[in-house]
């Protein structure tokens, strides 16, 4: 019973026309000279496993709208969880009477937007089994067991979204879309001889979760069991400032962090980056090409339309050192005159939307991986990043490091643990000497002022010339 | 709150009955206001009413989580019916012990006071948010802009009820606010700020807390790179915050039942320098977390978990009690989308006898650790309680401020960190956060910079 009146609930969300039309009427009632409204019904549930056995379900559902004004560059933002016709004019009408100006703007009819979803869905996430979700944790928690005896706790996870969202504009665009996202990941936890150390790892796409069916979990589970047993026995990471290699995938954060969020409008508008009136202007090294694509088919952060009903697009943020673009939402738009590149994102209806990334990354050169560990006489191969942060006023960036290693006389040698890197982006884009022809992407949740929404990283093998490590005095 | 939620609440739990389980309803509501300036001009005005129903079925030793926003009646029957699904998924756990439910009791604090609604006009809400950024921006003249400033007003309220027959209320309010600045001299920028917390608007001090800010990012405009070394480090009471949230985890009973407690098998030792003691208070008025009761409607109550330095106890809800066969602390967190957690109310360290100054002059050359620009995240493994944290703060010589240093990463493990401290200061910091903590002067820590 439940499952069908949650699909009927899903899929019978879209508010009408007439409606919308009529709060965007009421948005615009006191002067604002732009409006738009949000709707959002969101589904997600995630499953996850502790000592051997299913531990924890949960499902939630997310449910509200939110009216947006402009007055000229400022924003009005306005929630409600009432979806009829009487609680959206109401929120439309709060929202107007906060202020009123002397501007004249009449809302466009609406017109539906036609766009192709680029991304495969199978079952929805709940009609699906659960045993099969139950089998695929279980699984993994298997593999890691059998892997090494030092386990002490696996910990796998499955998280799953569906998302319907509906946005409608005084301009006119009316346009709605169906997002799902799955993501798989696990955490092992091991002891040997009383040291005890943890490794995590995760997957993940935009599209229901059937893709887990065939992926390699035991490449997977045997990875991050291994990696957290290689740790219990890791010396602390050298400290000073040194060559590092940068391996491909979740290694793109570096780039995401330091340099990525510098070229959001949010902060670019703000005068708040290190990146205010670079364009055109050279950058990075020459070899480094930047893009942010929300158009890769079943991407982790890609879309259809962004949360402000545009469709998404692959824009170039850097090429070959000069910088080319920023990365625009409408308000970024107003305020920096540049056009609007389809980046509107946000966490839920309960954020206004901001100028964020989707699928980043620097694109593939023509390095060889060989070649560029045989250059390094003394440094740190840095396999797999952790967390890090950056402050997009400085481009100051610091990350840990999950897995690295010594690169001693061009060879990859022992494994360190506790290693940061620290540096400012716009330096750090000038020492990238190498970069590798290998681009994987990486999946990750990114978190800033509209909310935490998935967004990928990703990048070839890249060498920088000198960065400051981080690690431990002996 | 309208009593709907009772009507809602009493049907699902007909229902519940019916099917042999036990329910419990934790709702979440709230009205908030938020206001920002950015160059003089209003720049976000949001405005947002939040309502939130998690359901907990309790299926045997099984329990099952589902929630939603949508309060019609046909989204409760479909939330509750999730919730029961889900319970009945985890099939290996209905024949543990049955998971037991908040009974209803006497409360003798409600703590009604934290409810304060002011009528305050708009005109004055909206001034604060301007001073914050107008008056940081005046208050240096290497305040370059205030990039992060905003003023939020907050009205929110919190329900439990279950099958057994609990059902309580709490409702607060609060004005809260932030200013960061970006301060530039020559080719040096540095960003920092300072918030508060208030559920008084007439105590709010925009000039004092502008200047601070102004204070805060100008400090370090100077820095220079640090060297590497093993030094004694004085943790400023509001970077000390992180050192109880390192150990935070390792003090839930939850993390026990996991498997993954660094302070496993240590009850009753000594884990930490006689001269640190720590408390749970959940009636500390000055702690953001003062609270009635717990997340599943548990009175409230006062714990100690470390005394003078030996472990006491362990941070547990009513589950993790009863299969730790440990007391129960009334410390169950959760919101209304996640699941049954354990959490801390206010964690207290008890107070030194050492001024700042006198700290300062502990040692003839220590780091005053003032900031780690990258939080917890950006290098603490919970697993082994290790921590490379990116980090700044100035030189101390001679119980003297020598210079400014960044670009170094601090580094240790928690449990040593705790068995090495030398000194506590004699106050916490102002600003109302969950966690207090005076200055804490730690010896032996690695500083590893590029100089």
């Amino acid at each position: 019973m439940e499952r069908e009146s949650l699909k009927s609930t899903i899929e019978d969300m879209i508010i009408q026309p007439s409606i919308l039309q009529k709060a965007l009427d009421a948005a615009l009632s006191t002067g604002a000279d732009f409006a738009d409204i949000f709707i959002e019904e969101t589904w997600s549930s995630s499953m996850s496993f502790m000592d051997r056995k299913p531990d924890r379900a949960l499902v939630g559902e997310i449910y509200g709208a939110g009216v947006r004004l402009f007055f000229g560059h400022e924003i009005v933002y306005v929630t409600t969880n009432d979806l009829s016709e009487a609680g959206l004019i109401r929120a439309a009408k709060k929202a107007a009477q906060t202020k009123t100006s002397q501007a004249s703007v009449s809302p466009q009819a609406l017109h539906e937007s036609q766009f192709s979803n680029v991304h495969r869905f199978g079952m929805k996430p709940w009609e699906r089994d659960r045993q099969q979700k139950i089998k695929w944790l279980q699984n993994l928690d298997q593999i890691a067991r059998q892997r090494s005896s030092l386990v002490t706790q696996v910990s796998p996870s499955l998280l799953e979204k569906f998302q319907r969202i509906q946005v409608a504009n005084s301009q006119g665009l009316l346009a709605s879309d169906e997002r799902a996202y799955s993501r798989m990941g696990m955490q092992v936890h091991v002891e040997n001889q009383g040291v005890k150390e943890g490794f995590h790892d995760n997957v993940g796409h935009m599209g229901t979760s059937e893709l887990f069916e065939s992926y390699d979990a035991k490449g997977l589970a045997e990875n991050v069991t291994d990696k957290a047993v290689m740790l219990t026995t890791a010396k602390f990471a050298p400290a000073g400032e040194m060559p590092v290699l940068i391996d491909n995938a979740f290694g793109g954060v570096i780039f995401h962090e330091a340099c990525g969020h510098g070229l959001e409008t949010t902060a670019v508008a703000k005068d708040a980056s290190v990146f205010c009136g670079m364009l055109g202007q050279k950058v990075a090294h020459e070899s480094v090409t930047a893009i942010d694509d929300g158009t890769i088919p079943q991407g982790w952060g890609s879309l259809n339309i962004d949360d402000e009903g545009r469709p998404t697009q692959k824009t170039v943020l850097i090429e070959k050192g000069i910088l080319k673009s920023y990365i625009v939402d409408e308000m970024g738009s107003r305020q920096t005159g540049f056009a609007p590149t389809g980046s509107g994102r946000r966490q839920n209806y309960k954020y206004a939307p901001a100028s964020r990334m989707r699928n980043t990354y620097i694109a593939a050169g023509t390095d060889r991986f060989e070649d560029m560990v045989r250059d390094v006489d003394y440094g740190i191969y840095a396999k797999k990043m952790g967390g890090g942060s950056v402050n997009p006023g400085t481009g100051d960036f610091n990350f840990a490091v999950a897995e690295a290693y010594i690169v001693r006389n061009g060879r990859i040698e022992e494994p360190v643990k506790g290693a940061t890197l620290i540096g400012r982006g716009i330096d750090a884009l000038k020492k990238i000497e190498k970069v590798s022809s290998d681009l994987q992407l990486a999946t990750g949740m990114c978190g800033s002022v509209s909310g935490s929404i998935p967004a990928a990283v990703g990048q070839p093998q890249i060498l920088v010339s000198s960065l400051l490590v981080g690690g431990r005095a002996g | 709150m309208s009593d709907l939620l009772k009507e809602r609440f009493d049907e699902l739990k007909t229902q519940a009955q019916k099917d042999g389980v036990q329910i419990e309803l934790l709702v979440v509501g709230g009205e908030s206001l938020s206001l920002c300036y950015q160059g003089g001009k209003m720049d976000e005005f949001e405005s947002s009413q939040t309502q939130s129903a998690g359901i907990r079925v309790i299926d045997g030793g099984a329990q099952g989580y589902a929630s939603t926003e949508n309060f019609s009646p046909e989204a409760f029957r479909r939330t509750y019916s999730a919730a029961l699904e889900n319970a009945r998924m985890l099939v290996d756990k209905k024949s543990e012990a049955p998971i037991p439910l908040a009974k209803t009791a006497k409360i003798a604090d409600l703590m009604e006071d934290l409810y304060r609604p002011q009528d305050v006009s708009m005109d004055r809400k909206l001034a604060v948010a301007r001073d914050l950024e107008a008056l940081t921006i005046a208050a240096d003249s290497r305040v370059h802009k205030v990039p992060y400033s905003g003023f939020s007003e907050s009205d929110g309220w919190v329900r439990v009820m279950n099958s057994a027959g609990l059902d309580l209320t709490h409702r607060r309010t609060s004005f809260s606010g932030h200013a960061y600045a970006l301060a530039k001299e020559g080719e040096v920028s540095k960003i920092s700020g300072e918030s508060f917390y208030e559920r008084d608007f007439e105590k709010i001090d925009i000039p004092e807390l502008a200047s601070e800010a102004a204070r805060r990012a100008t400090a370090r405009l100077a820095a220079r790179p640090a060297k590497t070394e093993k030094m004694m480090v004085l943790w400023d009471r509001r970077v000390a915050r992180t050192i109880l949230q390192m150990l935070e985890d390792s003090l839930s009973g939850e993390s026990l039942v996991e498997n993954t407690s660094l302070l496993k098998g240590r009850l009753n030792q000594t884990i930490a320098s006689s001269l640190f003691s720590l408390m749970d208070d959940p009636f500390d008025r000055r702690g953001a977390g003062v609270r009635p009761f717990d997340s599943e409607g548990c009175v409230s109550q006062k714990t100690t978990l470390i005394e003078k330095g030996e472990l006491k106890s362990f941070l547990t809800n009513l589950e993790v009690a009863q299969k730790l066969e440990m007391p129960h602390t009334a410390n169950a967190s959760r919101s209304p989308g996640s699941s049954m957690s354990v959490g801390s109310s206010n964690l207290v360290v008890g107070l030194g006898t050492s001024s700042r100054d006198e700290l300062l002059k502990k040692a003839p050359r220590m780091l005053l650790l003032t900031d780690l620009t990258g939080g917890l995240h950006a290098g603490y493994r919970a697993a082994s309680g290790d921590f490379s944290l990116p980090a700044e703060g100035f030189l101390v010589e001679n119980g003297e401020i020598t210079g400014a240093v960044d670009q170094f990463v601090l580094s240790g493990n928690v449990l040593e960190l705790l068995k090495n401290v030398v000194a506590l200061g004699d106050a916490y910091d102002q600003k109302a956060s969950s966690l207090l903590i005076p200055d804490v002067l730690v010896s032996d820590l690695s500083v590893a910079g590029g100089a």
